[in-house]
């Protein structure tokens, strides 16, 4: 009994000193979704977003609140993992997602100036003074701080073309599951659908039934 | 031989009948020919001719960029009259970098390299070389540039080359054909391969419903000791490598394991035999096999077709198509798209042209899901369609990735067992196409992070160095200052 209470106590006492001791010496000064949510961002301090550069604007999501929406170049998929890493719930009804873009320079209105240049964080314009300047298509995200930054305006930002290299199939567009909200499931919506070929007229009776229940949701 | 069971499939009607017993026939030179430059698996093909140029039948036309990529030659003899984007055949319609060949008729070689006539003589590394030269590609559908797996299989230690004659797909012929007619140079093609990459045996595995190409094959393969013929059972898709290595040596590969990584070395029997004339007739690959059929076909057929000739020329070959055609399907029923119209070209990769009618195809209306799990019993990738798609249809592509869903590979037999008539495969198809592009984001924005550190971190160096240089002139000033006082 005595050597039960004197062992449990010794340990208690040990493995308490031990986690007050490693709370002091192991403590962690960053906050560790800061940074987290700085390696979601895209890193190209842009600033597009309204803060100075990524790590301003994980701050403030960390810290602030800051809407998860307001990364442009990241778009909808960094808003997604921001989301996800912060928990918070995203609603993208509002926000239109235009899709990934690219600079475009239209060499007859470039100048040579190198202003863009200079601007771009990730060196994805090349070119020289009073030379035509050109976009690493692969290496540009979109920011647009060189559309600002030209004088001459022969920055456009272009959607990103569809190639033989990124197409793929798109997502089957299935209403099934939310048959009754869907107007293709109405009851005149599937009258519509059976007719004298489709069927060889074994479907009037069914199809009269539809009707007449489309007419009473129509009243009611 | 010993054969391993494959789990899952479908037994589909098969509907070969049509043409299973009309031979080959070759399809007379057309007034035009449109080469994409991109009708393999890899990199697109370069242009080295140019406009204006005349070419000789078998001239190179495009030469290969990088590791994974494929030559185009000349179908005939003409002149270039444009390179330009066009139409690719393609499910998108999108286009694709094209050479316009116009045929002066006269369908004359260019000088073409030694044939090896005895190629079992030569350097393996020659006969390897002689595959990319060719432009040899995978004749099954997936268009894999042959020379790259040969390449990639000589530096391991292969056990087996096994030529796929399974052709599993509903309505194709064209490799029952190739075997019944040309099961010589199918088998030397077989012995090449191995020769090239070291592999003492070759095993040749052909569908049970194939009976006269198994008979005739087996009596072709009777005069070499390392060549056996093993009939597979009719089972869909067997025909897919890594289940036709499993149902021939009881190997389960994973999606992300070479079959290479087990010793062994999968082409189908028409790559085969243009591997074989290639070497022996240094021939490049310039025509394919095309099974020409459907209900929709007037008179379905199995052509033997110029690479680049339009779809609508075959379509004509074969009597046109009738009142019920519905809709345009290059490849199988089961695993091939639809073509965005008739003016797109036979490429390396289409192995046939089928014109379905209404009756052939399904468009019967989605139904709520029963969770009958049929879906789960005959995929043969063990995945699971039913929980993949429900998760896909809300947008959760990460944890349908969880799930694997890009090791299906798109066989379609969930869509076909569905009594709902889900569109399945169609599910994982715009999933697998959407994860792909996500993988490529994520590297680009990699690349980006990287490239926007770099310019981050000399902005930095440029500004201490100018900062030196102005503490630097500060102190040249002051000196000089000092000396001016002291004068």
């Amino acid at each position: 009994m005595l050597i039960a209470i004197i062992s449990l106590s010794v340990m208690g006492l040990a493995l308490g000193l031990m986690l007050g001791l490693s709370s002091k010496l192991l403590r962690v000064e960053e906050d560790p979704i800061e940074g987290q949510l700085q390696a979601l961002l895209p890193g190209s301090q842009c600033g597009q977003c309204g803060y100075v550069g990524c790590s301003q604007y994980a701050a403030a999501l960390a810290h602030d609140g800051a809407p998860v929406t307001q990364c442009t170049p990241g778009g909808k998929s960094v808003a997604e993992a921001l989301a996800k890493a912060l928990g918070v719930s995203l609603d993208l009804s509002d926000a239109e997602d235009i899709g990934p873009k690219t600079a475009l320079i239209h060499e007859d209105l470039c100048i040579g100036c190198t202003a863009c240049i200079r601007d771009c964080s990730s060196d994805a314009i090349i070119g020289a003074a009073r030379q035509v300047h050109t976009v690493i298509g692969d290496v540009c995200h979109g920011c647009s701080k060189c559309e600002t930054a030209c004088p001459t305006g022969a920055i456009e930002m272009v959607p990103v073309a569809v190639t033989l290299d990124n197409w793929h199939w798109d997502k089957p567009n299935l209403a099934i599951q939310d048959s009754l909200a869907n107007p293709a499931f109405a009851a005149q919506a599937l009258a519509n659908r059976i007719t004298e070929e489709s069927d060889g007229g074994q479907g009037k009776a069914y199809k009269a039934s539809l009707e007449k229940e489309a007419k009473e949701e129509a009243i009611g | 031989m010993k054969l391993f069971s494959v789990r899952g499939g479908i037994h589909p009607s098969y509907r070969k009948q049509a043409t299973t017993a009309k031979k080959i026939e070759p399809l007379p030179v057309v007034p035009f020919y449109f080469l994409p430059l991109r009708q393999h698996s890899g990199a697109s093909a370069e242009a080295v001719v140019n406009i204006g140029d005349h070419v000789g039948k078998g001239q190179l036309l495009a030469a290969p960029v990088g590791r994974i990529s494929a030559p185009v030659h000349a179908p005939t003899s003409g002149i270039v009259r444009a390179i330009q984007n066009m139409t690719a055949p393609h499910p998108s319609g999108l286009p694709g970098m094209t050479i316009v060949l116009e045929s002066d008729g006269k369908d004359s070689w260019a000088e073409l390299p030694e044939a090896y006539s005895d190629p079992f003589s030569v350097d393996p590394k020659l006969i390897r070389e002689r595959v990319a030269w060719a432009g040899v590609v995978g004749l099954g559908g997936a268009a894999f540039p042959a020379a790259v797996k040969l390449e990639q299989s000589s530096q391991k230690p292969i056990k087996m080359v096994v030529l796929n004659g399974a052709e599993c797909e509903p309505y194709l012929t064209g490799d029952d054909r190739v075997m019944q007619e040309y099961a010589d140079e199918v088998i030397s093609g077989g012995r090449l391969i191995a020769y090239a990459v070291g592999a003492p045996k070759v095993v040749i595995g052909i569908e049970r419903n194939k009976p006269e190409a198994i008979a005739i094959m087996k009596k072709a393969a009777e005069a070499y000791d390392n060549v056996e013929i093993a009939d597979l059972p009719a089972q869909y898709p067997v025909g897919s490598a890594r289940h036709l290595v499993q149902a021939l040596t009881g190997l389960e590969i994973s999606a992300r394991t070479r079959i290479a990584d087990v010793g062994v070395l999968v082409q189908n029997v028409g790559t085969a035999r243009a591997v074989w004339r290639s070497a022996h007739y240094g021939e490049p690959l310039i025509s394919r096999i095309v099974t020409v059929s459907g209900g929709g076909m007037n008179d379905p057929k199995t052509l033997d077709a110029p690479i680049g000739t339009p779809v609508k020329a075959l379509i004509e070959y074969c009597g046109g198509m009738n009142e019920k055609a519905e809709q345009i399907v290059t490849g199988g029923p089961l695993m091939g798209v639809g073509l965005p119209n008739i003016d797109v070209p036979v490429i390396k990769g289409t192995a046939g042209i089928l014109a379905l009618t209404s009756e052939e195809m399904d468009h019967r209306p989605a139904e709520p899901c029963l969770r009958c799990g049929r879906c789960v019993d005959v995929c043969p990738c063990g995945l699971s369609p039913v929980e993949m798609s429900s998760l896909i249809r809300r947008d959760k592509l990460d944890e349908a990735e969880q799930l694997q869903v890009m090791d299906c590979f798109s066989c379609g037999s969930c869509s076909y067992v569905c009594p709902s008539h889900l569109p399945l495969v169609q599910y994982f198809n715009y999933a697998k196409g959407e994860i792909w592009n996500r993988r490529d984001e994520e590297r680009k924005q990699n690349k980006i992070k990287a490239l926007a550190a770099a310019k981050e971190a000399r902005l930095a160096e440029v500004l201490r160095q100018r900062q030196l240089a102005a503490e630097r002139a500060k102190a040249a000033k002051a000196a000089a200052n000092k000396e001016e006082k002291a004068v």
